[in-house]
């Protein structure tokens, strides 16, 4: 939960609380537009009460609440502590546009939070992970909600493979693909596969088709240096097996897309066999027919 | 400008936040060898920034000697080959839980082993991806290229590059 400033709605009683760590001070507390002019105002022990007519609306005014032992630590309190009464707060504060300012120490610099988020029992949370953009600030650090804040539009991006792959000699077999945007990208492919035929595993960003001839895709592969890192030779000698395959590479695109291809080609011109299966056959019937998938993954470290 | 907790600031619009994490990559495309029950390494980086470091490798393995043998890899930060430098790493929860075996039944077998931690450092430290075996003889383990009809591979091989590479690379993934 973080430090909040709550908000009892049918009491217009004030407080704060600390369910964790997220700051460890508080002297005080202002809620901007906070009640009218003509509102009771009332102070708890322990804290006094300074009030200033709204810069934006004279008919309202903002209300600070000081602790008027210069600072009340936070860090271990769990309970609720009620701070005063403001009439009238809960038809005057909005919480989706609410202005607070608070400082941590009586002569510390303010801070500013606006656009607090709510909960159903309307704690008006300054210092919480869904606060401000979902970032928390708190006295030595700041943390990004990572998921919310960022834009990541390219990242991360997942593709799975249940559809049956087939040996193809010497020709270069897709199995799946995924679009990136720019930056650099730790890729990784992954599946079960039957390896009896010597293979080649790899990742690239071009396909066959992009191309006018095959030696002008051999010439495009056998001189990137990046593409070549993902190449990786699989055997395994026992027949009818279906072993690991992971396909890996740190791959850095300067598009902002790009198409990246996980593909294998076989030591033997003439393989053809099925090396993995749509759909599991088995003699459990839990698994029986279940979508076999592989994956292909890539995951931006850098943009 | 550098975002100072201090300071007093106001977000009007979301925040963008724009990730780089720091990350080394070590591409492996020479041979390596067994040398019997001693510790091989097959790559070896250095983390110089302080945090939480996710580390990962990826590679194809044969075993050189006979079908049956296991080959043994961990991640490790030890300088040398000792009882006492192994005792220290049995004794390291980050790094020891990446030990593992793998049992060859071919010698044609070229098997994948992928290997990753996170580990936390305070200073500049180098680890290493290591193997062993328990059969006292030096040969191939990880071989990166070997006479092939494929004509993509001979390709590569023109070029002077190779077929079968493996990385051992660090993101680091947090402060």
């Amino acid at each position: 939960m973080g430090n909040v400033l709550g908000i009892n709605i049918s009491s217009d009683t004030v407080y704060v609380r600390n369910k964790g760590t997220i700051i460890d001070t508080i002297s005080s507390v202002t809620i901007y537009s906070a009640c009218n002019e003509d509102a009771i105002i009332q102070n708890s022990t322990g804290w006094t009460i300074n009030t200033s007519v709204n810069s934006q609306n004279a008919s309202k005014l903002d209300v600070t609440f000081v602790y008027d032992a210069g600072l009340l630590l936070v860090n271990d309190l769990q309970n609720i502590i009620t701070i005063g009464l403001v009439e009238g707060i809960s038809l005057n504060v909005d919480p989706a546009n609410v202005l607070i300012h608070w400082k941590r120490t009586p002569t510390g610099n303010i801070n500013i939070c606006s656009n607090v988020e709510t909960t159903v029992n309307l704690l008006y949370t300054f210092s919480n992970l869904i606060f401000n953009n979902n970032v928390i600030f708190t006295s030595n650090n700041y943390v990004v909600n990572f998921d919310k804040t960022c834009l990541q539009d390219y990242s991360p991006f997942i593709t799975t493979i249940s559809s049956t792959i087939t040996e193809q000699g010497h020709d270069i077999v897709c199995i799946g693909s995924t679009t990136i945007g720019s930056g650099t990208w730790h890729i990784t492919a992954e599946g079960g596969f039957n390896l009896k035929n010597k293979k080649y595993f790899f990742i690239s960003d071009k396909a066959v088709s992009d191309f006018s001839t095959l030696t002008e895709y051999y010439d495009y592969i056998k001189s990137n240096d990046m593409i070549l890192s993902s190449f990786g030779t699989h055997q395994i000698a026992s027949t009818g097996n279906a072993y690991p395959v992971t396909t890996s590479m740190v791959y850095t695109n300067a598009l902002e897309a790009n198409v990246i291809y996980w593909c294998f080609t076989c030591e033997s011109s003439t393989a053809n066999n099925i090396i993995f299966e749509g759909d599991v056959i088995s003699s459990n019937e839990y698994v029986d027919g279940a979508s076999n998938t592989a994956s292909l993954l890539a995951i931006r470290i850098s943009f | 400008m550098p975002l100072r907790l201090e300071d007093t600031f106001y977000l009007e619009a979301p925040l963008k936040v724009y990730v780089r994490h720091k990350y080394i990559n070590n591409v492996v495309k020479t041979d390596a060898n067994l040398a019997g029950t001693n510790r091989t390494i097959l790559s070896s980086i250095t983390l110089t920034e302080p945090g939480d470091w996710k580390l990962v490798g990826y590679g194809r393995f044969k075993h050189p000697v006979s079908n049956g043998k296991y080959l043994y890899t961990w991640i490790d930060k030890q300088a040398n080959w000792s009882i006492t430098e192994w005792n220290a790493f049995l004794g390291d929860n980050d790094l020891k839980q990446t030990f593992q075996g793998i049992k060859f039944e071919n010698i044609e077998d070229y098997v994948a082993i992928h290997i990753n931690t996170v580990v936390t450092i305070s200073d500049a430290t180098t680890f290493n991806w290591s193997f062993t075996t328990d059969d006292n003889t030096a040969g191939i383990f990880f071989d990166t290229s070997s006479n092939s009809n494929n004509p993509l591979i001979t390709s590569i091989q023109s070029q002077g590059n190779v077929e079968n590479q493996a990385h051992f690379c660090g993101i680091k993934i947090s402060s």
